[in-house]
């Protein structure tokens, strides 16, 4: 049966046609009437997964993509305790994965989060390194949400341009709206509450969605009355999501999408494809994209910089203050001139000065030529030289030579290696 | 229901009242070491969780059950090798007798290894579900499923047809016992007429028919049980007083018996308690979700042609199960009899001792527990003496 993927299309496009492909999306004109909900592979925007730090343990980030694919999901926002797995699973498939921030550094903060500086601390420091279309989710009720931290939060979204995913009671929605005139809430599970009372929430706040993750009851049984009410008095407003909660979940995500595809049928092809995926595209992806532009434009690197990938043209040195992360294009060779790549990282703020050579130990000789060091970037944890020039003139055993100076004064760091 | 009935009944009597007034007065609702007392509602706790033996019911859709050479030819079967593709396991390879018909194994070992503990037979007839994942709404079906799965003993409908059609001792009871044998609503006329699956059909009922008789006897709690609700306060000193604080803490602070419920000490449905479920990398084992799908798709299965004298009642539990992913990771509650035998615990056989199955319980972890999910699961603050109590009381669950 057709169907219209479009985020091939979309991902080749320009960013301002992406701006007009978007406003397309949102007034419904570009793709709905070719959508054909019946589908058994109706794709399905999944807003609710956790890759947490067991998970990350148990299942291969290659693994979990393989199962969002064979999901056919259009995108996932992934959120996780800690970070580290939403930002595997970005790197691996960023035209499939929307990273949101937990503010969970272990899975078991959900109840001490809202009172945890070090919880706030450790947001607001991914949210300077990473980007993220989300904060949440987070675990937050009733007038929880009045103090600081949930607060600082609410403020952090506006500055980050982020949306909020509150796994809330109605009562602590209100008052993360009330906070600010712009930011947005997903409303995790939809509170739990019954169509009538999503239904409410919904029509009082213009600026609330709902998602359905782990809400077996929706279409358990052929989908009923209150539930298909709420989807039609609120077109644009509801989301799917699986959950995985638990590291085994992982694998559930293909028979949640099958699952949602058997009562989602039962909708007319418009609301179907809306609830399957339109509505989180619509309101993550413009966000996402903008962010994941801003950030472009500024390039602030990850802690993890240093970080070796690639051991065959790069060597990883580790100093007390320092580390260093030296790349070359190719393999070295004798007398032919190289650009060595440097990343040095650490609190590079209180550097003076970087120096880089070559010597050979045993002859007592180092190059014959003096490297051009120059800055590439840098950001407030990283610099990146390139040090042009470099000519080591015979084979045999060489050492890279480097010093870095600071105001605690000099850290000197030396690695051999061969030349062939 | 029946338990509740038996102790109400006592109550009309005036049995229970004097019980209660004797614990109520005689005994502090307090308790120490050298003496442990039950308040009212502990009694009835207590009583509901016999009496014991129960009458065993007859395998749905089964028309052999009951039959006594249909029992006996299962026993034999039970122990015959030729049903396996390498003519080497049968169904006593796994559940052992000697075992409490399990295997001490963590995972069973027929042709390969599988992936869940091999659990023990003794009472399996009063189950509602059968397997793990209550992937059988039948015994008869139940014994059906191991003999074609390519994990265990692997053989197809046709090599078990044939396997059958050799073995003289199955057809000749056949044979004999033909009019017992019902297919299509009429008994069997010629043995010969019968296709592969419908002996398939024949050996499997004859198993269960076999598997049903396999039912234990009263234990030290069955006893201690009668001995206190017949305030028979001589009979009560046979048992343990760490026994009988155990018994406490099972049926109050531990609150065991929200789903170890009744005389077999199960609910017969299913839970999500925090267990991992990962087979390999990459691999899960969803429990109770495969389990209602493979049910649903049996062609065995209680609304299938072969279940014979099932009513509609009957195939309610097959008809309407739910697939929902609150399945996703359930697995059925065991029954706690005999489980001193049948070490070690847990669906995969992932905890060796039933100390440490009561130390998973103290440390469940509750995050791998949604926060809509089984509420009633929490860490169970327990120290060591209790601990040990709650064994004792357990393995007085078992016959010795």
């Amino acid at each position: 049966m057709a169907q219209v993927n479009i985020m091939p299309i979309y991902n080749a496009l320009t960013s301002v046609s992406k701006a007009i492909v978007l406003a397309g999306i949102a007034l419904g004109t570009l793709v709905s009437t070719s959508i054909h909900a019946q589908s058994d592979s109706l794709p399905i925007a999944d807003v609710h997964i956790h890759y947490s730090h067991d998970s990350v343990e148990l299942t291969p980030p290659e693994r979990v993509i393989e199962i969002m694919r064979e999901a056919n999901l259009k995108f996932a926002l992934v959120s996780s305790s800690d970070d580290n797995g939403t930002q595997l699973l970005s790197e691996l498939a960023p035209d499939l994965i929307v990273p949101g921030l937990r503010p969970y550094r272990r899975r078991g903060e959900t109840g001490t989060w809202f009172t945890d500086p070090d919880a706030l601390e450790y947001v607001e420091l991914l949210l300077v390194n990473n980007q993220y279309a989300t904060i949440g989710e987070f675990h937050l009720y009733g007038s929880d949400a009045e103090l600081p931290i949930p607060k600082r939060i609410v403020e952090l979204a506006e500055e980050y341009n982020l949306i909020l995913h509150a796994h809330s009671d109605a009562d602590a929605v209100e008052r993360l709206l009330a906070q600010s005139d712009s930011v947005k809430v997903i409303w995790a599970h939809s509170g739990f509450d019954s169509p009538e009372d999503i239904s409410a929430m919904l029509s009082k706040h213009n600026r609330l969605w709902a998602d359905l993750a782990f809400r077996g009851e929706v279409g358990s049984g052929g989908l009923s009355d209150a539930w298909r009410k709420l989807f039609e008095d609120h077109p644009t407003r509801m989301m799917l999501g699986t959950d995985t909660y638990t590291p085994e979940r992982m694998y559930f995500i293909p028979d949640h999408a099958a699952g949602a595809r058997t009562w989602l049928n039962t909708l007319p092809a418009d609301l179907a494809a809306n609830v399957a995926w339109r509505n989180g595209f619509n309101l993550i992806m413009p966000v996402w994209e903008a962010n994941r532009k801003t950030a472009a434009a500024t390039m602030i690197q990850p802690l993890d910089a240093c970080k070796l990938e690639d051991a065959d043209n790069a060597v990883l040195l580790e100093g007390d203050r320092y580390k260093v992360l030296l790349k070359t294009q190719a393999a070295l060779e004798v007398s032919k001139q190289a650009t060595v790549n440097v990343t040095l990282c650490g609190d590079v703020s209180k550097v003076s000065s970087f120096k880089l050579d070559a010597s050979m130990p045993a002859h007592g000789h180092g190059t014959n030529y003096t490297p051009s060091v120059s800055i590439d970037q840098q950001s407030q944890n990283m610099i990146n030289y390139n040090v042009d020039g470099v000519v080591l003139h015979m084979p045999g055993n060489w050492q890279w030579d480097i010093e870095i100076q600071d105001d605690a004064g000099s850290e000197v760091l030396e690695q051999a290696f061969i030349v062939k | 229901m029946l338990n509740h009935l038996l102790f109400n009944k006592r109550c009309t009597t005036g049995v229970c009242a004097v019980v209660v007034a004797v614990l109520a007065t005689v005994a502090p609702v307090a308790w120490s070491q050298s003496q442990v007392s039950y308040t009212m509602l502990e009694v009835e706790a207590i009583a509901a969780q016999g009496p014991w033996p129960m009458a065993m019911p007859a395998d749905v859709g089964n028309e052999l059950s009951g039959k006594l050479w249909a029992e006996k030819l299962g026993e034999t079967l039970f122990h015959d090798p030729s049903l396996s593709s390498n003519q080497a396991i049968s169904c006593a390879t796994c559940h052992q007798i000697e075992n409490g018909f399990s295997d001490q194994l963590p995972v069973a070992i027929g042709l390969e290894k599988g992936v869940r503990n091999t659990q023990g037979l003794l009472d399996v007839g009063l189950q509602r579900w059968f397997g793990w994942d209550g992937g059988a709404d039948s015994l008869w079906s139940a014994s059906i499923r191991p003999m074609l799965n390519k994990h265990e003993m692997g053989l197809d409908i046709s090599s078990l047809g044939n396997a059958l059609r050799d073995n003289k001792v199955f057809m000749s009871a056949v044979e004999t016992h033909a009019s017992d044998i019902i297919f299509n609503g009429q008994p069997v006329r010629a043995t010969a007429d019968l296709n592969d699956e419908q002996l398939v059909v024949v050996a499997g009922k004859s198993m269960a028919a076999f598997m049903r008789t396999l039912q234990s006897e009263a234990t030290e709690f069955d006893l201690f049980r009668v001995a206190l609700l017949e305030n028979n306060v001589e009979a009560q000193a046979a048992y343990s007083n760490s026994a009988k604080r155990g018994l406490k803490i099972f049926i109050g602070e531990a609150n065991c018996r929200m789903c170890h419920f009744g005389a077999s000490f199960s609910n017969a449905e299913f839970h999500d308690t925090g267990r991992p479920f990962f087979t390999g990398v990459g691999q899960v084992d969803p429990g109770r979700y495969t389990g209602i799908q493979r049910v649903k798709n049996d062609p065995f299965n209680l609304l299938g042609q072969y279940a014979v004298g099932s009513s509609d009642v009957d195939k309610l539990k097959t008809s309407e199960v739910k697939l929902g992913q609150i399945n996703w990771g359930q697995w059925r509650t065991p029954s706690l009899r005999n489980l001193a035998h049948t070490a070690p615990y847990m669906h995969d056989g992932s905890l060796q001792t039933l100390r440490d199955v009561v130390d998973a319980y103290v440390n469940i972890d509750t995050d791998r527990l949604h926060a809509q999910g089984e509420s009633i699961l929490k860490p169970l603050n327990l120290n060591e003496v209790q601990r040990n109590d709650l064994v004792e009381f357990l393995l007085s669950l078992s016959v010795k």
